[in-house]
């Protein structure tokens, strides 16, 4: 398969595709043929009593199904991309112990096929026809995102003028440092206390506290 | 575990896909909303290269996207087949540009089928068949009928040894690019399309496209270039006839220090014509052609007429009348009052003659009596100063003034300008389409018949001889009039190939339609484009022509849409390192070997190889990668994957 030249070849871009797509193509090719081959017998409905563990898989694969949209929307590929290379590692990080789990394995790797199907076409039928679809991909819906599975994880943040304590607020855990500075900034007790001072800067500690620092 | 076969899996799919007509659209889908698709299309060179592969890439996952999401999605594919390249290789390898580009058009038709991508391929066009360009043909007719299209007398960029019109973009430091010739300003008719008459429609509509990028936007309001300003009268002493000036900055007036006419004014010769110096001036300014850009960043160069002008405004108060080379006829009136305190090339033209630099404009913070330029004009706002019944106030406020002023001394009047021109679609070319007129010695430019279209190129051409090949062709143009069927001669020029851009994705709509261009119902459901990708480079041609043409093919009642395109997203250009040899001369990346040490070697003559700076990817520089190379090796899915995985697309990709 490898041209003889090609070993030649030294520029970054090929260098990159060698060890990237074209790697992570093969993986994914790999891992999902060994899932099939399993042959697990699984119900087509999610089980009622799903591990911890498989509840975090199945938030992030319905989480990547409901964001790619928007990256697609905003021609912001290469982070569609970064979050099924992320949904790719949780599934082969994923310890499956029972069918129950090994069901919300299937759905992620579905899932992940579904979603890849526009960038990589090709590989991405064939693991669906691969496992046991007659519908091509060509003709399917995009995955739904059953907001349910999508746990909110929030935390409460101590908002704090000059190290004093103005206000509390509960925040995504992964929220963004200025989404952070953003909603501190726009909590009234906060504006009270920096009314008429200037702000010198603001200090975000992630999941813990906002301090703003005036003078 | 069976290892991915790549090439035999995209294969398959590719087959079952073409197969089941997967990506064949069908008009009108009951429930389903449409979205319209659409990168630019290609000018069949001969392969795709990587700036196609990013750009179709993008478009496939969006075309995919919007299926799976439910939509009725149109992604077509076809070719911007007719222009000079053809006519190039012709003349280079002997092969007919027909047949270069088909066989051109064969040979990318498999490359893009091997990428997988998403084209509804029922719907291919190519605009250098007469199926496709008939249309066009009938829609100049009904331009021409509806006072759209007209015939006009224009300077062009002459090329006395190949006896032929050059673009600008062939004008190479005055010379012809092949000749290498002194190139020189003539005048020529020529037809053109009446866009100015749309100048104001196209820079409101401006505002309605939210979903174009604001640079974009930007680019074409300064192209269309609406000023207010004003036109007036300067008196000539000793001499009989007024030079009338036109400014955007009347503001300025009390800073003029000479006025300055373009070297073709009427004024020109007829005060200088019998100096000294007059006629090797004129030429010089003749070889710097009719770009804009050129004449921009020339040396700013003048004649004194030895004639001067009186101050409107301040008594006895006379200034020298130049010939400049930077003053252009075509716009305003051919002649300005120049400001050089407030206008950069005005600075240049005085320092270069010793003329006066008098702020009247100064800044805010500054004070009128210690205010002194630097190196260069000063632009900005700021207030009036040095300026009699000005002093004081703000720019707007002054440029009102001094209108009513003039307007009321009757030497002149405030005026909407425009710098766009009007579009000038006439090329000698004969691998374009041809222009359906007919020239007959008594009844003038009459139209060809309706019934008689296309008027379609002859197969037998030559380019053995200098100047325009279908004006060379023995008998092409021979035929007789329509109207009083006396013998007459064909239009031999032929269309610009902007001319067939500016209506492909309308065709896509309907392409197989053998009657007309499109039925209006199916370019009024299909249109606009809901998503179009493609270069930043056509900002201001394609991309404004298309909304002229829109906008024209509306008036004669093709269609209700008037812009063609709801969102567009524009790339960056694709980078790459450059490499150069001992004697440095560039070499392709192929050649090149990285070494552990992490120095670079020829990989066969083992000398030394230096690593150049990453920029953009020209077969000049030899900086290409082929696409063709990376599929044949890693598939389509790992060129698409990594294409989409680099950056976001509307920086410069590395």
């Amino acid at each position: 398969m490898l041209r003889g030249s090609l070993s030649f070849l030294i520029h970054r871009q090929t260098a990159t595709l060698n060890e990237g797509a074209w790697r992570f193509i093969n993986k994914f090719y790999a891992t999902t043929q060994d899932f099939i081959k399993a042959q697990h017998s699984l119900d087509a409905d999610a089980p009622s009593g799903l591990s911890d563990d498989s509840k975090t898989l199945r938030a992030l694969t319905h989480k990547t199904a409901a964001q790619i949209k928007d990256d697609i929307t905003n021609f912001h590929m290469n982070k569609a991309v970064a979050r099924c290379r992320e949904l790719y590692n949780a599934i082969t990080g994923f310890k499956a112990v029972n069918d129950d789990d090994n069901w919300a394995l299937k759905e992620a790797l579905e899932y992940l096929i579904r979603v890849m199907n526009p960038m990589i076409p090709h590989v991405t039928e064939q693991l669906w026809q691969d496992f046991g679809h007659t519908e091509n991909l060509y003709d399917a819906p995009w995955p739904l995102t059953d907001e349910s599975l999508i746990v909110e994880d929030t935390v409460n943040i101590a908002i704090q003028v000059n190290g004093k304590l103005r206000a509390t607020i509960k925040m995504a855990k992964d929220i963004e440092k200025s989404d952070a500075e953003d909603s501190a900034l726009r909590e009234p007790a906060v504006q009270r206390a920096i009314e008429g001072k200037t702000i010198r800067k603001v200090i975000v500690v992630p999941g813990r506290v906002v301090n703003v620092v005036v003078a | 575990m069976d290892r991915y076969n790549i090439q035999e899996t995209e294969k398959k799919w590719q087959s079952l896909w073409a197969d089941e007509q997967a990506f064949t659209t069908e008009d009108h889908v009951e429930g389903k909303e449409k979205y319209y698709v659409l990168e630019m299309f290609p000018y069949p060179s001969g392969k795709i290269h990587v700036g196609h592969v990013r750009n179709y890439t993008l478009g496939d996952v969006v075309a995919r996207f919007r299926k799976a999401e439910g939509y009725n999605v149109v992604h077509p594919m076809g070719w911007d087949a007719f222009g000079l390249p053809a006519e190039n290789a012709a003349i280079e390898n002997g092969r007919h540009p027909a047949e270069w580009t088909y066989a051109n058009i064969a040979v990318m038709r498999e490359q893009l089928k091997a990428m997988g991508l998403s084209f509804d391929w029922s719907r291919e066009v190519a605009t250098c068949s007469p199926d496709y360009y008939r249309h066009e043909q009938k829609m100049f007719l009904d331009f021409f009928k509806n006072g759209l299209a007209y015939r006009k007398e224009s300077v062009v960029n002459w090329d006395p040894v190949e006896n032929t019109v050059l673009a600008n973009e062939q004008v190479v430091d005055g010379c012809g690019w092949r000749s290498g010739a002194p190139v020189e300003r003539r005048t020529l008719n020529q037809w053109f399309l009446k866009i100015s008459q749309y100048a104001d429609e196209l820079l409101e509509g401006l505002d309605e496209l939210g979903g174009w990028p604001e640079k974009v936007r930007t680019m074409q309001d300064n192209w269309i270039g609406k000023s207010q300003g004003l036109q007036f009268k300067w008196d000539i002493n000793n001499y009989d006839e007024d030079v009338e000036v036109f400014t955007t900055r009347p503001d300025t007036i009390f800073g003029a220090s000479f006025v300055a006419i373009a070297p073709d004014h009427p004024l020109a010769e007829k005060l200088a014509g019998d100096k000294d110096g007059f006629a090797s001036f004129i030429q010089q300014c003749q070889a710097l052609g009719t770009s804009e850009a050129a004449i921009e960043k020339a040396d700013k160069l003048g004649f004194d007429t030895g004639y001067a002008v009186s101050h409107p405004f301040v008594e006895g108060l006379n200034l020298p009348l130049y010939i400049a080379n930077f003053i252009l006829m075509d716009y305003g009136t051919g002649a300005i009052f120049g400001v050089p305190a407030h206008d950069q090339r005005d600075f240049e033209f005085a320092t270069k003659y010793g003329l006066a630099i008098k702020p009247v404009v100064i800044p805010e913070g500054e004070d009128a009596a210690s205010f002194k330029l630097e190196d260069k004009a000063y632009s900005g706002d700021g207030k009036l100063a040095n300026s009699d019944f000005l002093d004081g106030l703000e720019i707007e406020v002054a440029k009102s003034l001094v209108i009513s002023k003039i307007e009321e001394k009757n030497m002149g009047q405030g005026k909407t300008q425009y710098r766009i021109r009007d579009w000038g679609v006439s090329r000698q070319r004969y691998w374009g389409c041809p222009i359906p007129m007919i020239h007959c010695a008594d009844c003038g430019v009459v139209p060809v018949p309706e019934d008689q279209l296309p008027v379609t190129l002859p197969e037998d051409v030559s380019f053995e001889q200098a100047g325009s090949p279908l004006a060379n062709h023995p008998t092409w143009k021979n035929t007789s009039c329509p109207e009083c069927g006396k013998d007459a001669q064909r239009e031999t020029d032929t269309f610009d190939t902007f001319f067939e851009s500016s209506w492909y994705f309308a065709r896509y709509c309907d392409a197989q339609n053998a009657d007309k261009g499109f039925a209006k119902d199916k370019a009024d459901y299909w249109l606009p484009v809901d998503q179009y990708i493609g270069g930043v480079e056509h900002a201001v041609m394609h991309l404004l022509y298309a909304r002229f043409f829109m906008r024209a093919l509306s008036a004669c009642g093709y269609t209700d849409v008037k812009e063609p395109f709801k969102a567009l997203y524009t790339q960056g250009m694709v980078n790459h390192a450059t490499y150069k040899d001992e004697s440095g001369k560039w070499v392709f990346p192929n050649d090149v070997v990285k070494q552990d040490d992490g120095s670079f070697k020829h990989a066969t003559t083992g000398e030394k190889i230096t690593e150049g700076a990453v920029i953009k990817m020209s077969k000049s520089k030899k900086n290409v990668i082929d696409p063709q190379e990376i599929m044949d090796s890693y598939g389509a899915d790992a060129a698409r994957l990594f294409i989409l995985s680099d950056s976001p697309p509307d920086r410069d990709l590395e």
